[in-house]
């Protein structure tokens, strides 16, 4: 079985069990009695956040270690986490706004959290873009590494930009010091979430990985024969 | 007695969009995988 396919059967499971998720957190997760059903959005909004956090930190660790030992297996694997990683930050991006205006009666707010989420996005997209405009592969692995390395160092700001700044987004209630303030049931819904969406990261990222390689056979063949008309 | 807010159609909004993003990225990385 190749890459790709293994890849696909991850994604293919991952996709069943966050229907799963879905059927849990609609109908038998309790409704919060102060926010209502919106406060669900919660079960897909802090996972994808998660997703999106994880795959900038994976293109950081994989641009360190392309640096470090020059291995293109290292670029390959950061690229492939920093277009999975857009995929997650857009669904942070649309479904935090749809939880935050019936919650906080407005769509988004220029406040440190929700900004340096959109940050994150942008430096996505800008590591895409770089990686689109930059044909050399020596010159565009070196590149997007230091991009790559600016978005890791984001991560710890996101994190604890609720503690450092005055903000309307919550503060964490899972990932903290001390135990999760979540009752039992909701806790086990956004686990079992959690879960489905690493889940879905890792069966993405083998897909991604497999679409550089075929792109990389397909550019090699092409410079073949191009290598057999000049002959 | 408090009683809950009404605000079912945001939450369905927020799943059917992340079900269409989540879909249409694996569909995308499946006919690119699979393209001959």
């Amino acid at each position: 079985m190749t890459l790709a396919q293994r890849g696909g059967w991850i994604t293919g499971i991952g996709l069943a069990l966050l229907a799963a998720v879905y059927v849990r957190a609609l109908a038998f997760t309790p409704v919060e009695r102060f926010q209502g059903p919106a406060q669900k959005i919660f079960y897909l909004h802090v996972p994808a956040a998660w997703s999106a956090m994880l795959s900038m930190g994976l293109v950081g660790l994989g641009s360190i270690l392309y640096l470090l030992v020059r291995d293109a297996r290292f670029d390959r694997f950061a690229a492939a986490s920093a277009e999975v990683g857009t995929a997650f930050s857009l669904v942070m991006l649309t479904t935090g706004p749809i939880w935050a205006k019936p919650i906080w009666g407005t769509w988004w707010t220029w406040d440190a959290r929700l900004t340096l989420t959109l940050f994150l996005f942008f430096l996505f997209i800008g590591y895409l873009l770089l990686r689109g405009a930059v044909t050399e592969p020596g010159l565009r692995a070196r590149y997007s590494a230091v991009l790559g390395i600016c978005g890791l160092v984001l991560l710890p700001f996101i994190h604890l930009s609720v503690y450092l700044f005055r903000t309307l987004h919550p503060q964490p209630i899972v990932l903290k010091p001390s135990a999760p303030s979540l009752p039992g049931s909701m806790l086990v819904t956004l686990l079992a979430s959690f879960a489905v969406f690493t889940l879905l990261y890792v069966g993405f990222v083998m897909q991604r990985y497999a679409v550089s390689l075929l792109r990389e056979a397909r550019a090699g063949e092409g410079e073949g024969e191009g290598e057999g008309d000049h002959a | 007695m408090l009683e809950v807010p009404q605000n079912g159609g945001y939450m369905v909004a927020a799943y059917v969009v992340t079900a269409v993003i989540l879909l249409g990225y694996a569909l995308s990385l499946y006919r690119r995988t699979t393209k001959p």
